[in-house]
């Protein structure tokens, strides 16, 4: 059966359900509640009672504070105890964003360069082949949880060749503003 | 000239031997010349030194991979492709184009459509909590509050900035079919002696090794199907699966039709006839006469 590449569902973990966590500080409390764009951890993996994030976190996180625009502010939803969740499936894992509407955008867009310049840019012509299939297909996964005015969550995932992910989120988010 | 003695070795990779490796002196002269640069703080030449001892390393890692396939060492060679492989990896985003001339493309090609022949198709995958991790450039702990500035995967004074895990929780292991750890193929065991059992059948790569003459030799493959007469099947039972591999029972698939389409592989080689075909002949343990 073939899998969907994208899903979109509706999802409870907004800002404040965020806020409500008791590992922020008031400090981190005031910088999450001005994010546009918030970084979230992946929520008791196997039933243990932690906050991870995925390997590539760190990149993307720098990543993007260095290239969003002045007008939007990004935080990651996590203390000083910052933990890796390692998952070993050949899978770039970028990670779990709460959005704003009007930062959504300005996500993809980024997330898109960062894939481009980080995983699509560095492939060598792929190895010259008649019908075999040489795997050097990139797969991201990427969750997107976006913010609607009534404070409800669409969540958007994707887990796909890295080379489509702009065409399959711009539909996405096409389907969503059709719904709305 | 510094590197000239060092890049015509490079260069020289399709006739050096492993032997030529083993004794060669070059990974010690470009620890050399990389400390004087460093001495200099001429961070270009640096990353050139770290570049070029990487593909030092690609190229005698790949004489390691056709040693190991010429003694049957199948998994071992597995084991050093997948190193091979990460090796290449990490000089992707930093070589250029000048790496051509030492075999860089050429050896990835070659690597991936040898991992592509090997008939691993499920690999355990373990689940971690990594809980305090330090950067091995700086050794600082990774923080995301106070993060110390080196990206993993860049090239800082001539070292590849990695993660180094000091504390982890293991949580689990999955099955998966496309791992980031190759080497974590399951294998079976005897229930009697309980060692060991290689249960997967490396075919095409033995056909492989029985038509090159050496590792840098141009192949290809062509994966199709072909049309068997059903009196090939003899030995099939009416309720055994069906040799075509469709899984269904061969009553219910291809007996009917008197003919069984199988998976063909064709090895295409530059020194062999054109068009000579290869059949893939066993399916689920058995095997059939050849065509």
């Amino acid at each position: 059966m073939k899998k969907e590449l994208i899903s979109i569902v509706s999802a409870i973990e907004n800002k404040e359900y965020w806020l409500n966590k008791s590992f922020l500080d008031d400090d981190l409390r005031t910088k999450v509640i001005q994010a546009d764009i918030l970084l979230v951890p992946i929520e008791n993996f196997r039933d243990t009672e932690s906050f991870s994030f995925t390997h590539e976190t760190e990149n993307i996180y720098l990543y993007l504070q260095q290239n969003l625009p002045n007008e939007f502010k990004i935080e990651i939803c996590v203390d000083d105890d910052f933990q890796v969740l390692a998952l070993h499936a050949d899978v770039k894992r970028m990670g779990i964003f709460l959005v704003s509407n009007v930062a959504l955008p300005v996500i993809l867009s980024l997330l898109a360069s960062y894939i481009d310049r980080n995983y699509l840019s560095n492939l060598s012509p792929a190895p010259i082949a008649n019908n075999t299939v040489i795997n050097q297909q990139i797969i991201i996964n990427t969750t997107i949880n976006i913010e609607s005015t009534e404070n409800n969550i669409i969540s958007i995932n994707y887990e796909g060749p890295a080379e489509d992910f702009q065409k399959y989120m711009q539909s996405a988010v096409k389907e969503i503003n059709a719904s709305e | 000239m510094p590197l000239s003695k060092q890049i015509t070795f490079l260069k020289n990779y399709k006739l050096n031997t492993l032997e030529d490796y083993k004794k060669s002196n070059t990974l010690s002269e470009f620890t050399e010349l990389k400390k004087e640069f460093l001495l200099k703080d001429d961070q270009k030449n640096v990353k050139l030194i770290w570049c070029l001892e990487t593909m030092y390393d690609i190229q005698y890692l790949y004489k390691q991979v056709w040693n190991e396939l010429k003694k049957k060492n199948f998994y071992e060679a597995w084991c050093v492709l997948e190193r091979c492989e990460i090796a290449l990896k990490n000089l992707q985003k930093h070589k250029t184009h000048l790496f051509e001339q030492f075999g860089f493309s050429q050896i990835l090609s070659l690597v991936l459509k040898l991992q592509n022949l090997y008939p691993y198709k499920l690999f355990m995958s373990p689940e971690i909590l990594e809980k305090k991790v330090r950067c091995n450039i700086c050794n600082s702990i990774v923080s995301m509050r106070n993060h110390c500035g080196h990206m993993i995967g860049e090239i800082y004074n001539g070292e590849l900035c990695i993660r180094i895990v000091e504390d982890a929780e293991f949580l689990g292991v999955a099955m998966i079919e496309e791992p980031v750890q190759k080497y974590s193929v399951p294998f079976s065991k005897d229930e009697k002696t309980g060692k060991q059992i290689d249960q997967y059948n490396y075919q095409l790569l033995e056909y492989l090794l029985d038509h090159i003459s050496n590792e840098f030799e141009n192949w290809d493959v062509n994966n199709t199907t072909k049309k068997y007469s059903i009196n090939y099947f003899k030995e099939t039972n009416r309720n055994d699966k069906c040799p075509c591999g469709s899984g269904k029972k061969f009553k219910k698939c291809c007996l009917p039709k008197q003919e069984v389409e199988m998976p063909h592989i064709e090895f295409i080689f530059d020194n062999v006839e054109p068009g000579k075909a290869y059949t893939l002949l066993e399916i689920d343990g058995k095997r059939y006469k050849n065509a």
